[in-house]
């Protein structure tokens, strides 16, 4: 008997099987997505990024920067050409001429490397035992990114002022003795304030909804049994207002002998957001075609957190109230502050150390606690940071006692992550070098290299 | 043509007399004619004074007053017409020499060149006439200042309406020398109220102070209840009996006021931590709360200060030193003084430096004899013993400043010079081809030279107290060591970059010859150290500002400068896995990764932007440009180099071993 191998031009044709493509699509996509070229790619992106937003930084704020070069998905970066710190080419207005490039922003480049991260980092590589350290450092570093994730969608903050509080019973009317409330430092809203007698009624609406009333746009409010609408039109985002002179000329409109103009830092200066308040006109057009115009704008509010300018009217025997101010949420006790302590380098007024001893209220008790630098408290989700305090001119006391105490409130569901994906990256990348280093000092190459 | 040896030795010396700047003429004649005895100096140098917020020895203040306002630790200046210093000779002061005559000869002081002046566009400006710009310095003395001084405060005060980056040079110098004036302006008249005794008018006021007709500050003091009660009665001033009254609270007032400049008495109160100036001591006792062991303290100066002889004021001047050491003896605030004193004394990093320079030689003359078993282990016992040195000095700055042994930008000179000696000691011991231990010495003595010159430039105390922020020695001692060796590792890598370019540009070695292979590994291997101190480091810090700030990371300039390097070690050895760069190109990332450094190492802290506030220096500006043109050009050689002879003949077989395979292996 013999048997004959049939030959390949026997076989019938055979369609590969869809599954098979599919397959073979996934397969190319886990390629592309978990080439090490790409990772290359994606982290030189990023360092080029984040050179240019640190670069930015001269002339806009930080958190303008964040939100242009590091929370966008697309960014017109900028690079000042210059050489020895002189400006090689002037712009018209005399400031210095920057290269103008498109990147993507951090966000999409980050997104990208945690995907290339999880598919060429852990799914592709070799789960063998010389690659434990470089897989737990992958596994710690896409950590580290879903904490960044996490924090930047799912967690806010802002800041809380409180004054001490009066041992003595002579409380100042409109100081905060004792506040659940914190403030955003950069978000805006718009408050409409609806007096119910005993209490105040506030409805809310995000800056963001607002923007388009920027230029010569204008947004229109309305709400359920309002018996108007609000008209709200040319939005500035950092403003400050002026009184119209005889001899001012202004495109703006004049609102009780008063118009808005924006406002700009001084040249040198670097913008401080939490410093920048916006302001809008308003038009209220009541269901009879009755106007009111009005101006409002965001003043900064600390511990006098009374001192509100809101816009009021009355409108068929309703008294309302439109105000302008940093976005406002709770944190779910109250905070006292016993006392405010502040002790300056011996012989200087600079601080050595400050620190606030509070007392922190809610349904389960009370609980006292020293914040200072480096020693937030941590409680129910909320972190509060010792910040800053007052009164006080660029560090120097101005009016006090009584203090307040400014601080960070936090709520960050991903605040101690990173500390985690520390100690997991720490130990991968030590063992891993570690390993290499070992192998490298008893291998054959170490002697070559070395004769 | 070969220039002959004699030629090279002509023309480094030629250079040199190139270099050396005249020494400024003294204008006047000199008061003092002895000099201080060298034993009372350096005693003296020891005297606790409270500045700035910490206890210094006397010696410190002078120092870095002398820097700030002089740009150099010593004084120097030809005394023509004294009989000890004959016509030609130079008199050179320490710190401590120089704010002694301060003090007890502000007269002669007032003469001494004291103010630099490096582009005579600002003599101009004052309108002091000048001879066009010169190689050396000018100086101006406070004399000649004082006269230009209403038009130096108009300029300035013109000029600092201007930002830093819109100043002209001459703008900026103008802008510094109103504050060099003003500093040394409150030194220099700290102690002018003891100088002299004023008259004292009209029969009341004398018969009140016991029929004196000459009066001492120090008189008021011990008679301060006298003072108090003449100035309670708003009618003295009015009544002719009591004469120059008006004038003599002046005086007093004016005491209180420029009295301010350093506190030299400690407070009466055991508890009390803010020590007291002239200014305060005159306060308290004319407000009628005189301390009088600060009192006395100031009679015993007065009289150091009115003394005829050198050496009445020299007797003096110990007994008012004994006099405060005695009341500060038990002082917490004083414990680290004489500590302190002992360190600019002995000057460590100073011994490093020379140290370096002597184990950078002998590793020169290793490669020359690179058979020489012994001259290697010397070179690497020395370099090792300048890494001691370095860190005896680093420790006790701990030890003074009671905190870690980063506070300060000056402080990461001197970590970074020794912790990248050490990264490239052992790079050495590894991988024994000599290139690591030439590098080692060379950065280190590079680095302290930096240091020294940082120093000077930013004419500002070192040990300055920390902001609150920075007040915990955990994350002081864990975070900023740690980024900081990132930091030294990094730059050691791009060292080792360095050499492999300028190996082959010069044609010192073949780029597949085991020693270039070798390079490779070694930079292979540091760079792998720095990324991961430089990760950890990094995170370490956002874990610090969680808890500091409330934000983990907030895209701050040093946060970046930071992440920048991890990127950019992350990106190359990615890169190097992947084969998108092979030695060539790998090495010159390493030299690049050095800029990175660079920028983020000093150039995050020109910005003048951000949290990072503390670390803020404008004294750092030429180096950091110098080193981009330095890296670049090293870049651009290597690449050219790379790009225009992209395979060099291979080496004869008998010459080199043969090519060795790619440090890194593959993913599997």
């Amino acid at each position: 008997v013999t048997a004959t191998a049939p030959s390949r031009t026997e076989l019938p044709p055979v369609a590969a099987p869809a599954e098979s493509l599919i397959r073979r699509a996934i397969a190319s996509c886990m390629r592309l997505f978990g080439s090490m070229k790409l990772a290359v790619c994606l982290v030189l992106t990023l360092l080029l990024l984040t050179w240019l937003g640190t670069l930015a930084q001269v002339g806009k704020s930080t958190n303008d920067v964040q939100r242009e070069y590091f929370e966008s998905w697309v960014v017109i970066a900028e690079l000042p050409v210059s050489v020895w710190g002189h400006a090689l080419f002037h712009s018209a207005d005399g400031s210095t001429w920057a290269l103008r490039c498109p990147l993507p922003g951090a966000y999409p480049v980050l997104a990208l490397l945690f995907v290339n991260l999880i598919v060429g980092g852990l799914m592709r590589m070799k789960w063998q035992l010389r690659n434990t350290g470089i897989l737990i450092t992958h596994l710690g570093i896409a950590f580290l990114l879903v904490a960044g994730f996490v924090k930047m969608h799912y967690s806010y903050s802002g800041m809380l002022d409180v004054y001490e509080w009066p041992t003595d019973g002579n409380a100042s009317p409109g100081r905060v003795y004792e506040t659940s409330q914190y403030r955003s430092a950069y978000d805006d809203e718009l408050v409409l304030l609806i007096d119910r007698g005993d209490t105040i009624e506030e409805r809310v609406i995000p800056e963001q909804e607002l923007w388009g009333a920027r230029g010569d746009g204008v947004v229109t409010v309305t709400g359920s049994g309002l018996p108007f609408r609000i008209q709200v039109h040319h939005w500035i985002d950092f403003v400050r207002v002026l009184p119209k002179g005889p001899m001012v000329k202004t495109p703006m409109p004049v609102v009780d002998g008063v118009y808005l103009e924006p406002a700009e830092w001084p040249p040198g200066e670097q913008p401080h957001g939490e410093s920048e308040f916006g302001g809008c006109y308003v038009t209220i057009v009541g269901d009879g075609q009755e106007r009111i115009e009005g101006i409002l704008r965001n003043v900064p509010r600390g511990a006098d957190d009374v001192a509100r300018y809101p816009l009021s009217f009355t409108m068929r025997g309703q008294r309302y109230g439109l105000d302008l101010r940093r976005v406002t949420r709770d944190v779910p006790f109250k905070v006292r502050l016993d006392k405010f302590q502040k002790k300056d380098h011996p012989g200087t007024m600079d601080a050595m150390d400050f620190r606030s001893f509070i007392e922190v209220v809610d349904s389960k008790g009370t609980e006292q606690a020293q914040v200072f630098m480096n020693n937030p408290l941590r409680r129910d989700g909320f972190t509060l940071y010792q910040t800053s305090w007052g009164p006080q001119f660029r560090g120097r006391p101005m009016g006090g006692p009584p203090w307040y105490s400014e601080f960070e409130v936090s709520h960050n569901p991903s605040d101690m992550w990173p500390k985690l994906a520390c100690y997991v990256i720490a130990a991968g990348l030590v063992l891993h070098f570690a390993s290499k280093l070992r192998r490298f000092l008893d291998s054959s190459t170490r002697k070559a290299l070395t004769s | 043509m070969m220039m002959p040896r004699w030629g090279w030795l002509a023309l480094v010396f030629a250079l040199l007399a190139a270099c050396s700047r005249p020494v400024a003429r003294l204008e006047g004649e000199l008061e003092r004619r002895q000099p201080w005895p060298a034993d009372f100096v350096a005693r003296f140098g020891e005297l606790p004074v409270q500045y700035e917020g910490r206890c210094m020895p006397v010696s410190t203040l002078a120092a870095f007053t002398l820097y700030a306002v002089h740009g150099q630790r010593d004084v120097r200046f030809v005394a023509p017409d004294a009989a000890d210093a004959p016509d030609g000779e130079q008199t050179k002061l320490s710190p401590t020499e120089w704010l002694l005559d301060v003090w007890c000869y502000p007269e002669q002081a007032q003469n001494y060149p004291l103010f630099r002046i490096e582009n005579v566009g600002v003599l101009g400006q004052l309108g002091i006439e000048h001879q066009g710009q010169k190689q050396g310095f000018e100086y101006l003395s406070y004399t000649q200042l004082l006269e230009a001084a209403q038009k130096l405060e108009e300029l300035a005060n013109r000029f600092e309406d201007k930002t830093t980056q819109e100043r002209s040079e001459v703008e900026e110098q103008v802008v510094q020398l109103f504050r060099q004036l003003l500093l040394y302006d409150h030194l220099h008249n700290q102690l002018a109220m003891l100088h002299g005794e004023f008259p004292i008018e009209g029969d009341k006021l004398r018969e009140a102070f016991g029929g004196r007709v000459h009066l001492r500050l120090t008189d008021v003091l011990l008679e301060a209840g006298t003072y108090r009660s003449l100035v309670a009665n708003e009618d003295n001033f009015k009544d002719p009996q009591y004469g120059n009254l008006e004038r003599l609270r002046g005086i007093v007032d004016d005491c209180v006021r420029i009295g301010r400049f350093g506190a030299f008495f400690p407070p009466a109160d055991a508890k009390g931590t803010a020590w007291l100036t002239l200014g305060d001591v005159v306060e308290g006792a004319v407000r009628g709360r005189a301390d009088v062991a600060s009192v006395g303290m100031a009679v015993t100066l007065q009289d150091a200060l009115l003394a005829d002889k050198l050496a009445d004021q020299v007797a003096g001047l110990r007994k008012f030193q004994d006099a405060v050491e005695a009341a500060s003896g038990s002082r917490d605030e004083c414990s680290t003084v004489a500590l302190e004193s002992y360190y600019y004394r002995a000057n460590w990093h100073f011994h490093a430096m020379m140290t370096f320079v002597l184990g950078f030689l002998i590793a020169v003359v290793c490669c020359v004899l690179p058979r020489n078993r012994w001259l290697w282990l010397a070179a690497m016992l020395t370099t090792a013993a300048a890494v001691c040195m370095l860190t005896a000095d680093i420790w006790m700055r701990c030890l003074i400043t009671g905190y870690g042994p980063i506070q300060r930008l000056y402080d990461t000179f001197l970590f970074i010079a020794g912790g990248s000696a050490l990264v490239l000691l052992i790079t050495e011991w590894v991988l024994p081809r000599r290139i690591a231990l030439v590098l080692a010495p060379f950065l280190g003595a590079l680095l302290i030279l930096f240091a020294r010159l940082f120093e000077v430039a930013d004419g500002a105390d070192t040990m300055k107290p920390l902001l609150p922020v920075l007040l915990s020695n955990f994350w002081l001692a864990v975070h900023v060591p740690t980024i900081n060796t990132g930091y030294l590792s990094g730059l050691a890598a791009s060292a080792l970059g360095c050499a492999w370019v300028a190996m082959r540009v010069l044609r010192l070695a073949h780029p597949d010859s085991s020693l270039a292979k070798a390079l490779v590994r070694m930079g292979y291997g540091v760079t792998c150290f720095s990324l991961a101190t430089a990760v950890v480091g990094t995170i370490l810090g956002g874990v610090w500002a969680n808890d500091s700030w409330g934000r983990f990371w907030g895209w701050d300039p040093k946060e970046n400068g930071a992440l920048l390097i991890c990127l950019s070690h992350i990106a190359l050895l990615h890169a190097r896995m992947s084969g998108m760069v092979r030695d060539a190109g790998f090495m010159l990332w390493s030299v690049a990764t050095g800029g990175v450094i660079v920028f983020s190492w000093f150039h995050t802290n020109l910005l003048g932007v951000g949290l990072h506030a503390y670390g803020f220096s404008n004294s750092l500006h030429t180096g950091v440009w110098t080193s981009y043109m330095i890296l670049g050009g090293i870049l651009l050689a290597g690449g050219l180099d790379v790009l225009l002879r992209p395979k060099p003949a291979p080496l004869p077989a008998s010459l080199d071993a043969p090519p060795l395979p790619d440090p890194e292996p593959a993913l599997d």
